[in-house]
């Protein structure tokens, strides 16, 4: 890169990292204090026990727990090991960034003039829908095939511990603890706090590497804006196009919204795909998503949502407008 | 134990970033002003959960490693501090808190699509020259304190055109070289304003054309400037565009609204 493409970089890479930092410090606090004060399996409990019960209920989460994709992996990975199913937490990562109040009211705000309502709820609705489908085909597939092998396995450990064994000491540390060490023990704000930070680091490491791609292309996306035009009104093509630009962008959930309603030479459809499908599925989230999910499924899951999302957009807008 | 001290001192460098560019007053440059505090908040929380975390240290287990859940095992904690690290400490090397002038162009300086200022204007009630004199400030020697959005937006309305041309004005922005294409005779620049809907990673900018009487004015790149002169508009390959046919030396200034500028698709107050 010339000296110029690394300026550019640069500010477009801080401005990201500014920006959704914040957001991820506070989902892994609430990952942290979840993984002290939340009891084992007290989801399990809550929830319903009919499974697609559940998933219904997971779908709006993000009303009463109001999470931003940044956010919403730390937390789920928490609560993935506190007994929820992975069924409804995914079910809760896809719905929650788009379900929820912030998102609700920045919607409405963002389409003043443009029938913020009909984008707002159809926004909201298609977004929970996309979620719970997810999470009902999830319940048949096995967590061999969804989760990568180092997540799947800290979940076999005792829950109660979070622990895994440790050669390097010569002992399991999930038995016997007292009586291998004498170790100080740690306050639960510090063992919450100190959980929070771990998860900090394990987000933010790929959070950064997502950022750095979405700089790349926040910085080099524009050449291709005459091309993006021509699409604005090609029936099938537009919702597409906006789709990845949502990829590329890596937009906050909480402030896409503004964006989308700059982009007014798009038919409804198209804007209401890029508003569903970018939260649920971007550049940096397939790094976030990595931190839990195995590759494979992750393009399936992109691959489904890119599909389901363009179809159904277009035909909410052929019912609607 | 050496796990956590590296975390700590990765989440503190985190958040010593954000700290600092709200300080130093840099933040304007990244963030629109809705995230400035909410970003300072974020640096504050990262430096306190690295803080708290160095601090009690000595609370863990004392053989080497941490007891918690080891999800991460397969990865070296070192190359995952760097991937987090590296990426950051690099920007700000390279950073000079703008964007260049190809990145200003890719993101629409030169760009005259007012589309969306037809969608927002439309509801609005007639506007004459009474509602002009009504709502916008004057200076002292009568010319209209435009912002420089009202007369982006104005050119190609039929309606707004005919009371903004011939009025003497004042206009404040960034100056710029015009591309090469758009400046025939030499005596154009362009004046611009960047605009955040977040952060500069979704940044537009909006820029008008400014003919000079003579010689161009020697600043620097992106320099601040106060501009007086008559607004004009030029047909150019069908799309109307505004000018301002400058009249007085430019001044020079510093940002008039400490990067709080209104976000793009807002219409000023007419």
């Amino acid at each position: 890169m010339a000296n110029e493409g690394l300026q550019d970089f640069a500010v477009a890479f801080l401005s990201i990292l500014l920006e959704g930092a914040p957001f991820i410090l506070l989902g892994t606090l609430l990952s942290g204090f979840i993984d002290v004060y939340l009891p084992a399996n007290a989801l399990e409990r809550i929830l319903p026990r009919n499974k697609i019960g559940a998933i219904l209920l997971c779908g709006i989460l993000g009303l009463f727990l109001p999470v931003c994709e940044c956010a919403v992996v730390p937390v789920i990975r928490r609560l993935v090991k506190k007994g929820l199913p992975v069924s409804c937490a995914l079910t809760y990562m896809l719905a929650a960034p788009i379900v929820n109040p912030v998102t609700a009211l920045s919607t409405w705000k963002a389409f003043s003039g443009q029938e913020p309502l009909t984008m707002m709820f159809a926004r909201l609705g298609m977004g929970y829908l996309v979620a719970v489908a997810v999470g009902l085909v999830i319940l048949r597939v096995p967590l061999t095939a969804l989760l990568r092998s180092a997540f799947r396995k800290s979940l076999t450990a005792d829950p109660q511990h979070d622990h895994d064994h440790h050669e390097c000491c010569g002992h399991d540390h999930a038995h016997q603890h007292e009586q291998s060490h004498q170790h100080p023990s740690p306050s639960r704000l510090t063992q919450a706090l100190r959980s929070a930070q771990r998860d900090f680091v394990d987000v933010g490491v790929y959070f950064a590497i997502g950022v750095t791609i979405t700089a790349l292309f926040n910085t080099g996306i524009a050449p291709g804006a005459d091309w993006i035009d021509q699409m604005a009104q090609n029936p099938a093509g537009a919702p597409a196009t906006l789709m990845v630009l949502a990829f590329l962008l890596s937009l906050c959930s909480t402030s896409d919204a503004f964006i989308a309603a700059t982009l007014d030479k798009f038919t409804f459809a198209a804007r209401l795909a890029f508003l569903v499908f970018g939260p649920m599925m971007d550049i940096k989230l397939l790094f976030l998503y990595h931190t839990i999910l195995q590759k494979r499924f992750i393009l399936l899951l992109a691959l489904a949502l890119f599909l389901t999302i363009g179809l159904l957009s277009l035909l909410l807008q052929s019912l609607l407008l | 134990m050496p796990q956590t001290i590296t975390y700590g001192l990765a989440t503190i460098l985190w958040g010593v970033v954000p700290v600092w560019f709200y300080a130093a007053n840099r933040i304007q440059h990244y963030l629109a002003p809705e995230f400035h505090t909410i970003a300072l908040a974020g640096g504050l929380g990262m430096i306190v959960l690295g803080l708290f975390n160095l601090l009690t240290v000595g609370e863990s287990a004392d053989c080497g490693h941490e007891h918690a859940d080891h999800e991460h095992a397969d990865q070296n904690p070192f190359v995952s501090i760097g991937l987090m690290i590296l990426p950051v400490v690099l920007a700000l090397l390279w950073t000079t808190d703008s964007y260049s002038a190809s990145a200003l162009a890719r993101k629409g300086l030169n760009d005259n699509d007012r589309q969306r200022a037809a969608v927002l204007i439309r509801d609005l009630p007639p506007f004459t020259r009474e509602s002009l004199d009504k709502y916008t400030p004057k200076t002292e020697d009568g010319h209209y304190r435009f912002d420089l959005t009202q007369l982006f937006w104005s050119a190609g309305d039929d309606e707004i055109m005919p009371v903004f041309d011939g009025l003497p004005a004042e206009i404040t922005g960034q100056l710029i070289a015009e591309a090469p294409s758009l400046n025939p005779d030499g005596r154009r620049m362009r004046l611009y304003r960047v605009f955040m809907t977040c952060c500069a990673a979704d940044a537009q900018v909006l820029g008008i054309t400014v003919l000079f009487p003579e010689a161009l004015p020697a600043f620097p790149p992106q320099t601040w400037v106060v501009l007086r002169g008559v607004v004009a508009y030029e047909t150019i390959d069908g799309q109307t565009n505004v000018l301002l046919r400058v009249t007085a030396p430019a001044r020079e200034t510093s940002n008039p609204d400490g990067g709080n500028a209104p976000a793009p698709w807002q219409i000023p107050e007419l």
